[in-house]
């Protein structure tokens, strides 16, 4: 039994978050004045960075808090992408949030609130906890996404993500009650016992009330069918609240169905074990094909990145069909990889949206004069995304494909490695329009100061993981562990 | 052997120092690409040296070295280089055929406005070239790969203005990404199966004799072997690589990039590598054996005869050439299938000098020819590459003829002194003792056509008068471009003398179990020879003897037109419409599947939802008419029903009361007429019979009986008649306005209730018409920004997972 300290201590990275998040919406109080207000972010990245330290600092923990947490290696794997995509966000918010009308406050606060939802879904290993960070996590989002609510776009982006968001939570909490009715407990080993006392006879309410609990899942994780959200909600969310929506709900999903399949339908209890990932391998492929395909016709960059987002989320469930120490290892890689080229992607974005006004690719035509700073960022993370050596999107794919192959799913790979030469030719023409076509508008366009740093780090981050994934992979494998026996 | 590492280096940091900016300065580019293969080329030389110079052989010179790269599962995974013979020959080769190519570029694309970007990209080639045959392992074998396949893309697409330029680019890029996928795959099953991707530990004995055994579980209990299956994919890069049969298609759109870069796309780089990696895993090939032999010999054989029939009837230079690369390095491939390794490798080597030679030196002209034009200024349909235009040039480009000769010699394998004999007589020579006539004699054939088409080729430029005002004024070009040409040119011829450096070359790469060159069978030779020299002779008999004249149609072309084949020497102009018909099938398929993606995501889910929503509009429409129409009638109709029943009733009230009023009555009166002659009769009887009786016994009883019993049945009757005649009186009056106060009371209730439903019913049922009306209404706008239309996908998509689930399920179980 652990003293409240420790518990305290244990649950410092929340803590942390939630007390940023409540002192920066009591400063936007407290600041009236517009000019006092660009002391916010500052405020937001620092609790980002306090929490990243609080969770370098439990490094190595594996104990259960208050039965509902499990402050584990995976936990804390989870916590630290989330911080770490939280922050870059909040610094690339910078030059985009502060035009007047905005309310800065406001933003970062649920910015801060989303990644404390993030980081409960990467601890907690209790349905009911996990039901209610998932809707703290979507409430945040769909405030987020219509932050500007004067913006028609936004606007509609919101209510649409909000009617499609509660109505697939509605679906998991349906699902999950069949579970909690079947095994009597919302608890994921307490579940896993109970199934696996009585398997078969469980199989017929377990099976449809797996599917309904995943499909919540796959509202977060941008899996085919249920992505439809995703296009419309990128389009008109603000472009930081894009890059965002496109990495934290995606990581938590992520995180959530290796966390709840993983411990309540382990593989020890074969027959169930087997049934979800033959499902997953079909939405895998099935979101990998149409992610890549639409992809190909998209005009706008946000669009195109949403569809390019859908098809990253494909690769990455053939990590977790792989359901082996490697695979949820290649997992880890590519969601840090994708977090990475993603959030540099729409960094640029941010950039050339937020000067002219348009998201057409034929706004990028001569990026690569203007601001080759941008252009070789974007470069570099499109070919990242499309899985082009040295890149850190190449290592990941080849650890994912390996995995897959290694679990006697060749297939799964071959259908893998085709859409990867698919989704090159999306990417191709932005590249092309960035470097080929020459541009319209002359004279470069302005790169703040947070922005070459953001793309430093990303451009450094990128070619490291792509030469050098060791290190990373070893902390990786540490945190994947607790799955795995050990 | 650190130094190794430093080959491939030198050329990309001057690829990068390009690209970041010194691209806008020409000489600043120049100096460092041509610096940086320089320095790479004495470092070969060095390494080179340093494998041959202790006097091995077989496969005892290698060098390695390793360090560690990164983990996957448990296994480090190494970088390393390696330096074996192969290694070693093509450290020669490769530089060099660089060098000059750089050299020669220098002076080729001095006009060019993309010189900087030209010389990264080449540089770049250069590196991911040099980075191959140094690469250690598979691994690093395939990022180069890949690498290549990059700048192949960027330096035929280097005039990306061009739209078609542009296009054979892009054709180049994804035809070789075919074959990276294959190569992903080969090497993805490869370590799976023996956990390395290292040369020394995958193609050990052990390691072979391991994966022989090895399959690989399929679904359904099926199993494929592993050999096999991984020699396949890999071949599979090789053809899309190397440019054999179905995937050459590449390569002939491949002229449209700068010659240099041509010249070394063609001769070392792209191409070749394919080969280079088939040679690299022979001892898989070897291994596998059976059947895969058979395949990759069909395809390199095929690819030999295929690429020479085609050359024989191209009018553009370039792609005479390129066919004949494609057909080169099916011979190389054929040779490597038949087990002749060193042979295979040894073409290698002598196609690279001849091939970059007879590239180089078809640039001297067209550059020339380009020059001459812009100078005369005649119409931009003048195509310069065309050899018709062409004729006599040998007057005005003497060096550049010498070296084309040399070249053209050295190709068609003219025996004893050029080398192009020693590697194509080996390969006869391999193919004669498969003991497969077809090959050997489809072979002996490709190698006459190839002399042929050499011969053609040179004897319609350099022979004869200019054919147009262009070639009659052509100059020769600068030296920074002959230099290479003679260089190549006494490498090409001179290296083959009396077979020393073959016979050494054999023994050096040759693991032992080869012989030297020096080492005939008659017929091979003698076929070799006589196809080499007859090739050589038909093609000057046919167009040096009486040179073609401007207008003249090509001889060829006339001859096969005479003898009714006009539609073959078309369709081997055109090389058998491949192109067209790749266009026409893959390409246009993989555009129709995605538009049909795209228009399935845009138009179902869309028209479900419009479906919905006018299906809800229609319902409305039609539940609010029914409303007014036949609920209305109904109403009326039962209203109408009430009051005709009530008035039923009524009548039925009045018939029936009156009816049953008066039978009662009638009854009544009967019933009193018949209890007063029950009276008279039998109680009077019995009276009398009573009485009778008490007279009998007494009298006092006889009239007290006779007196009281008379009376009371006289009371009785009278009481009876006054009751039914009562009755009857009131029942006419009292019953008939009962019934008649119940049935307008019914009326009322009735027409109440008809009110009802035509007022309240009625307005209900309006009501919720209009409401649904409305939703439509409601439903249309929110349509375009289709959230309900998600909504509804998501909740049909769980419809059918769990349907989908239970059949699964129900399948397993059963």
């Amino acid at each position: 039994m652990l003293t409240s300290g420790q518990v305290l201590w244990l649950l410092t990275p929340e803590l942390i978050l939630l007390l940023a998040s409540l002192l920066v919406l009591g400063l936007d109080v407290l600041y009236p004045r517009q000019g006092e207000k660009h002391r916010l972010p500052y405020v937001a990245l620092t609790g980002t960075g306090g929490a990243l330290i609080a969770t370098i600092s439990l490094w190595g923990c594996h104990v259960r808090v208050l039965r509902v947490f499990s402050c584990d290696g995976f936990a804390l794997t989870v916590k630290m992408f989330a911080l770490v995509v939280a922050g870059l966000v909040i610094l690339l918010s910078d030059a985009y949030v502060q035009a007047p009308s905005h309310h800065q406050g406001r933003f970062y606060a649920l910015l801060l609130l989303a990644t404390l939802a993030i980081c409960l879904l990467g601890t907690a290993v209790n349905l009911i906890v996990i039901f209610l960070a998932c809707e703290c996590l979507s409430l945040a989002s769909y405030l987020l996404t219509g932050y500007l609510w004067d913006h028609r776009l936004a606007a509609e982006a919101a209510i649409k993500h909000f009617l499609y968001g509660v109505g697939l939570s509605a679906a998991m909490l349906f699902g999950m009650s069949w579970i909690y009715g079947a095994t009597g407990s919302t608890d994921l080993s307490t579940i896993a016992a109970a199934l696996g006392e009585a398997e078969s006879t469980l199989r017929p309410v377990i099976l449809p009330a797996l599917v309904l609990m995943l499909v919540g899942f796959a509202l977060k994780t941008a899996t085919v069918p249920f992505h439809q959200w995703i296009p419309d909600a990128y389009e008109g969310a603000p472009t930081p609240v894009a890059a965002f929506l496109s990495v934290g709900p995606t990581l938590a999903g992520f995180a959530l169905l290796v966390r709840v399949l993983l411990t309540a339908l382990p593989a020890g209890l074969e027959n169930l074990a087997v049934d979800w990932r033959v499902l997953l391998m079909a939405l895998a492929v099935l979101t990998m094909t149409v992610g890549n395909l639409v992809a190909l016709w998209q005009t706008k960059v946000k669009r195109l990145l949403a569809y390019s987002s859908i098809a990253q989320a494909g690769y990455a469930l053939i990590g977790v069909v792989a359901a082996s120490e490697a695979g949820m290892t290649a997992l880890l890689l590519h969601l840090a990889a994708y977090a990475l080229a993603n959030v540099g992607a729409f960094a640029v974005t941010i950039a050339v949206s937020e000067h002219s006004g348009s998201d057409d690719i034929e706004v990028y035509a001569g990026l690569s004069r203007r601001a080759p700073l941008l252009a070789l960022m974007l470069l570099l993370c499109l070919l990242s995304l499309g899985g082009i050596p040295p890149l850190a999107g190449f290592t990941s794919k080849l650890y994912i494909l390996y995995a897959a192959i290694d679990e006697g799913l060749p297939w799964l790979a071959l259908i893998g490695a085709i859409n990867s030469v698919i989704s090159l030719a999306c990417y191709w023409q932005i590249i092309r329009t960035m470097y080929v076509v020459p541009s319209r508008e002359a004279g470069p366009l302005p790169v703040t100061t947070t922005l070459a740093v953001v793309s430093g780090l990303i451009i450094i981050g990128t070619f490291t993981l792509g030469l050098s994934p060791t290190p990373l992979l070893g902390l990786l494998r540490s945190g994947v562990v607790v799955f795995f026996g050990g | 052997m650190h130094l190794t590492w430093l080959i491939p280096l030198f050329p990309f940091l001057a690829f990068v120092a390009i690209t970041l900016g010194a691209h806008r300065d020409k000489m600043t580019s120049r100096r460092l690409a041509v610096g940086a293969i320089v320095v790479s080329f004495v470092l070969a030389q060095v390494i080179f040296w340093k494998a041959v110079l202790p006097p091995v052989s077989g496969g005892d010179a290698v060098f390695e070295s390793v360090v560690g790269w990164f983990l996957i599962g448990t296994a480090v995974f190494r970088a390393s280089v390696w330096v074996d013979p192969l290694t070693a020959v093509m450290l020669f080769t490769v530089p060099l055929v660089c060098l000059l190519a750089f050299v020669y570029g220098a002076g080729y694309m001095r006009e060019d406005p993309r010189y900087g970007h030209f010389f990264a990209h080449l540089s770049l080639l250069a590196a991911g070239t040099l980075g191959l045959i140094v690469s250690g392992n598979l691994l690093m074998l395939f990022l180069c790969w890949e690498t290549l396949g990059l700048c192949s893309y960027l330096l035929i697409g280097l005039r990306f203005d061009d739209e078609a330029v542009y296009r054979a680019g892009l054709r180049a890029f994804l035809v070789t990404k075919v074959g990276d996928v294959f190569l992903l795959l080969g090497l993805c099953l490869l370590y799976a199966a023996t956990g390395s991707l290292a040369y020394d530990d995958v193609f050990s004995a052990g390691t072979l004799a391991r994966l022989a055994r090895t399959s690989f579980p399929l679904i359904g209990g099926l199993s494929l072997p592993a050999l096999p299956t991984i020699a396949l994919l890999i071949f599979g890069a090789v053809v899309s690589q190397a440019a054999q049969f179905p995937l050459h298609v590449w390569l002939l759109d491949a002229v449209e990039g700068p010659t240099p870069a041509s010249a070394i796309i063609q001769a070392v780089a792209t191409a070749p590598a394919g080969v280079y990696l088939m040679a690299r895993c022979s001892p898989l090939y070897t291994a596998v054996g059976g059947e895969v032999q058979t395949v990759t010999m069909a395809f390199g054989v095929f690819t030999a005869l295929f690429g020479a029939l085609t050359a024989i009837a191209q009018d553009d230079v370039r792609r005479v050439l390129a066919c004949s690369t494609i057909s080169q390095l099916g011979y190389a491939v054929a040779a490597l299938s038949a087990g002749a390794y060193v042979a295979g490798v040894f073409h290698l080597v002598t196609h690279a000098f001849s091939k970059s030679l007879l590239i180089l030196g078809m640039g001297s002209v067209t550059h020339g020819m380009k020059h001459s034009l812009l100078s005369q200024g005649e119409g931009v349909l003048f195509e310069p590459h065309d050899v018709k235009n062409m004729g006599g040039l040998a007057r005005w480009q003497p060096v550049t003829c010498l070296a084309f000769v040399a070249g053209t010699l050295s190709l068609s394998g003219f025996p004893l002194f050029t080398t192009g004999f020693w590697s194509q007589e080996r390969i006869l020579e391999a193919a004669y003792e498969t003991h497969h006539p077809a090959i050997f004699w489809a072979l002996a054939v490709a190698a006459g056509l190839t002399a042929f088409y050499a011969a053609r080729l040179l004897c319609l430029v350099f022979l004869g008068r200019p054919r147009s005002e262009v070639a009659a004024s052509v100059q020769e070009s600068e030296r920074s471009m002959t230099a290479p040409l003679v260089v190549l040119a006494v490498l090409a011829v001179c290296l083959g003398w009396g077979g020393v450096l073959p016979d050494w070359f054999y023994r050096f790469v040759g693991d032992g179990y080869a012989a030297g060159a020096v080492y005939f069978t008659w017929q091979p030779l003698t076929i070799s020879t006589v196809s080499a020299l007859g090739g050589l002779l038909v093609g000057y008999l046919a167009y040096g003897r009486r040179p073609l004249r401007a207008g003249q149609m090509e001889r060829l072309e006339a001859g096969m037109r005479r003898i009714r084949l006009g539609r073959l020497y078309d369709a081997l102009r055109h090389c058998f419409y491949l192109d067209r018909f790749y266009q026409a099938t893959f390409v246009r398929g993989t555009v129709a599947l995605a538009h049909t993606c795209a228009d399935f995501d845009r138009r179902v889910p869309d028209g479900a939802i419009g479906f919905a929503a006018g299906a809800g509009h229609a319902a409305a429409q039609a539940a609010s008419r029914f409303g007014e129409a036949a609920i209305d009638r109904a109403v009326s109709l039962v209203a109408r029903a009430g009051r005709a029943a009530v008035r039923a009733v009524d009548r039925f009230d009045e018939a029936v009361a009156k009816g049953a009023v008066n039978l009662t009555s009638k009854v009544g009166q009967a019933a009193a007429q018949a209890a007063v002659r029950f009276d008279e009769t039998a109680v009077d009887g019995a009276a009398n019979f009573i009485a009778r009786m008490g007279q009998v016994t007494s009298q006092a009883a006889d009239r007290f009986d006779a007196l009281v019993i008379d009376r009371a049945v006289s009371l009785t009757g009278r009481a009876l008649w006054v009751l039914s005649e009562l009755s009857a009186l009131l029942d006419p009056r009292v019953l008939t306005p009962l019934a008649n106060v119940v049935g307008y009371a019914a009326r009322t209730l009735s027409s109440a209730s008809g009110l009802f439903d035509t007022r309240v019913v009625d307005g209900a049922v309006e009501g919720v018409g209009s409401a649904v009306r409305a939703g439509g209404r409601f439903i249309r706008p929110i349509q375009t920004g289709r959230v309900q239309n998600y909504i509804l996908i998501a909740f049909i998509s769980i419809l059918v997972l769990v349907a989908m689930y239970f059949t699964m399920v129900y399948f397993a179980w059963w």
